[in-house]
């Protein structure tokens, strides 16, 4: 594989056609030299050539700097596919659909919420159900439940949680338009009947931070970012529900791909036609999913600003913005000088069309960033950028190599409190198991694709 | 031990050897449930009511139906926090099907932070003995 790729630039890598048989088009790799060496630790790689044997895919096979091995796609990867002529595919989007990131500001001082953290994160820690429980979050009716998954977050604001201004601030105002409740499983809602609320667990998180420093202070102002001031982030996705979506459809379209003639060098990456039944069935029922992960990171920020309010009474947590980072769109993008619509699959990365916030979360004890789409993004990535840290070490190594009293004792030198439901957790999302993440926001800065504004230090973290 | 968990950067793969195929889903499960309780699998049957359980499933090929058998044990991990043991399990090769019987114990740890049993690196053949490698999405 290595005999395929081209360093284009600082940023850039390029995988020729070749590297494996039946590319359709190039890949295209965001990677340093420091990110570049982790490429030979996975399969990740490969994944991105195999992306690109897809029926439809127009222009590359993308993978952020974050890339690592994931199941079908690369953690990291970007394709989008001809509306017309392209197929979709579970494994474009991954089993946690529209797992994503809300970020919270408020005016309050860093030194204010460092005197009641050893109150605030215990109360938070009640607040939000998290870690490998069934349930633990709201109870749904089986039309509730429909209802969440035709009208993601709007149906939790009808039903007192959060405002309209939240909405204005989550990707396609905390609903995708038709969503199909109608084509998700019984088994997937059984398994998201009780779980609307809950943060689960793995690498999902709640986080305290302080705005440590500012990089554009325009955008920041625009965010409602203030130097020294605490934000909350919370990330997580559609839980059970999305997971059994994933799984389902992947069944789904393994049946369905002989009778539109298409192979794929993975079954991971299983798809059907983009116009078939199972195709529009698959988007119908990821959008309902999606709304489902919409709504549930609503409802956790509504939890976490009613503990707020107990603290610190005079003062707001305000949305900056909400993004999944495992979804999958119809989008209007400009490409070889004509208008074309494609379906935009983005696992584990995040969309960053110009002037949108976008939520880089750092691994557990490090610093977030926040960024901001611009049109070079638009114009070279279909309006993509990076999600994360991304692993580069296995969680049972991980977990050999750390000791969870010593981390949270560490982590507690640096100024960092750490609750968690399982001390097995912390030792898996140790630090060392990531990425630096200044190097993949670097990355992604310096080739345009998104713009530094803000880095976020954490305060105190919460972990299922 | 005739299962081990191999590394994956992200995730967490099984690797599961057997006699025969229904003790290679035995033994999957087994493997399954270790990575999703943290090792804890002792554990009784729910008491107080029927407890008894049946798993039947058919699927396409084998590949299929080893991630679906785990599917199904996550599913009833999740939404009834229970183990299930099996008493008697069938595995026909040719047809990929697989029926058990058995019963259903309390999932004593709650750590699931398994998302699924996926088919990315899955292998799955009976010669020389059956032999499975399955990867998890943590």
């Amino acid at each position: 594989m290595r005999e395929y790729m081209e360093r284009i630039d600082g940023e850039r890598i390029l995988l020729r056609q070749g590297a494996i048989p039946g590319m359709r088009v190039p890949g295209m790799i965001f990677a340093d030299s420091y990110i570049e060496r982790s490429l030979d630790a996975d399969n990740s790689l490969l994944q991105v050539a195999n992306v690109a044997t897809l029926p439809g895919i127009v222009g590359y096979s993308f993978a952020m700097p974050d890339i690592h091995w994931g199941y079908g796609f690369p953690i990291g990867g970007v394709a989008a596919f001809s509306a017309e002529e392209g197929i979709i595919s579970p494994g474009g989007v991954g089993y946690d659909i529209s797992c994503g990131v809300r970020l919270l500001s408020s005016r309050i001082p860093e030194q204010e919420v460092r005197k009641a953290v050893d109150s605030l994160l215990p109360a938070l820690f009640s607040a939000v159900p998290s870690g490998a429980v069934s349930g633990g979050g709201l109870e749904l009716s089986t039309r509730e439940l429909d209802a969440v998954l035709e009208n993601g977050a709007k149906w939790a604001v009808k039903k007192g949680y959060g405002t309209e201004d939240d909405l204005e601030k989550t990707e396609e105002r905390g609903c995708l338009a038709e969503a199909a409740q109608g084509v998700v499983s019984q088994r997937a809602k059984e398994r998201g009947r009780t779980q609307l609320g809950t943060l689960g667990s793995g690498n999902h998180f709640l986080e305290i931070q302080t705005v440590d420093e500012i990089y554009d202070e325009t955008t920041a102002a625009r965010m409602g970012l203030v130097e020294g001031c605490a934000t909350v982030m919370i990330h997580c996705g559609s839980r059970g529900l999305g997971h059994q979506v994933c799984d389902d459809y992947l069944k789904t379209m393994r049946r369905a791909m002989g009778r539109y003639g298409i192979e794929v060098p993975d079954r991971q990456l299983v798809c059907a036609p983009l116009n078939s039944p199972e195709g529009r069935e698959y988007l119908g029922a990821m959008r309902a999913a999606a709304n489902y992960a919409m709504a549930n990171r609503h409802i956790i920020a509504d939890s976490a600003r009613r503990v707020f309010k107990r603290f610190f009474p005079r003062e707001q947590l305000r949305t900056v913005w909400d993004v999944s980072h495992n979804l999958a769109h119809i989008e209007r993008h400009r490409w070889e000088g004509r208008e074309v619509s494609l379906c935009v699959h983005r696992k584990g990365a995040t969309r960053a069309f110009a002037g949108q916030a976008v939520l880089i979360p750092g691994s557990m004890g490090t610093e977030s960033h926040v960024l901001c789409g611009t049109e070079r993004a638009e114009q070279t990535t279909f309006g993509s950028t990076c999600h994360g840290a991304g692993r580069m070490m296995s969680r049972s190594e991980a977990l050999k190599r750390t000791d969870a009293g010593r981390l949270i004792r560490e982590l507690s030198d640096k100024g960092i409190a750490v609750m968690a439901e399982s001390r097995r957790t912390l030792g898996e999302e140790a630090p060392e198991a990531y990425k630096d993440v200044s190097s993949v926001v670097d990355v992604t800065h310096r080739a345009g694709i998104s713009t530094k504004v803000a880095r976020l230090r954490p305060i105190a973290v919460m972990k299922g | 031990m005739p299962w081990k968990i191999i590394a994956h950067t992200a995730d967490a793969g099984l690797e599961v050897y057997a006699e025969t195929w229904a003790e290679l889903f035995k033994l999957a499960a087994e493997g399954f449930y270790h990575i999703c309780l943290d090792g804890d699998l002792s554990s009784s049957p729910f008491e107080g009511f029927d407890n008894s359980h049946t798993i039947s499933i058919e699927a396409i090929d084998l590949e299929e139906l080893a991630v679906s058998w785990l599917n199904e044990l996550l599913f009833l991990l999740e939404t009834r926090r229970a183990i299930f043991i099996p008493s008697s399990l069938s595995v026909s090769d040719t047809r990929a099907t697989l029926l058990a019987e058995g019963v259903l114990a309390p999932a004593n740890q709650a750590r699931i932070s398994v998302k699924a049993a996926t088919y990315g690196g899955i292998v799955i053949n009976g010669s020389p003995s059956p032999f499975l490698r399955v990867f998890l999405d943590m």
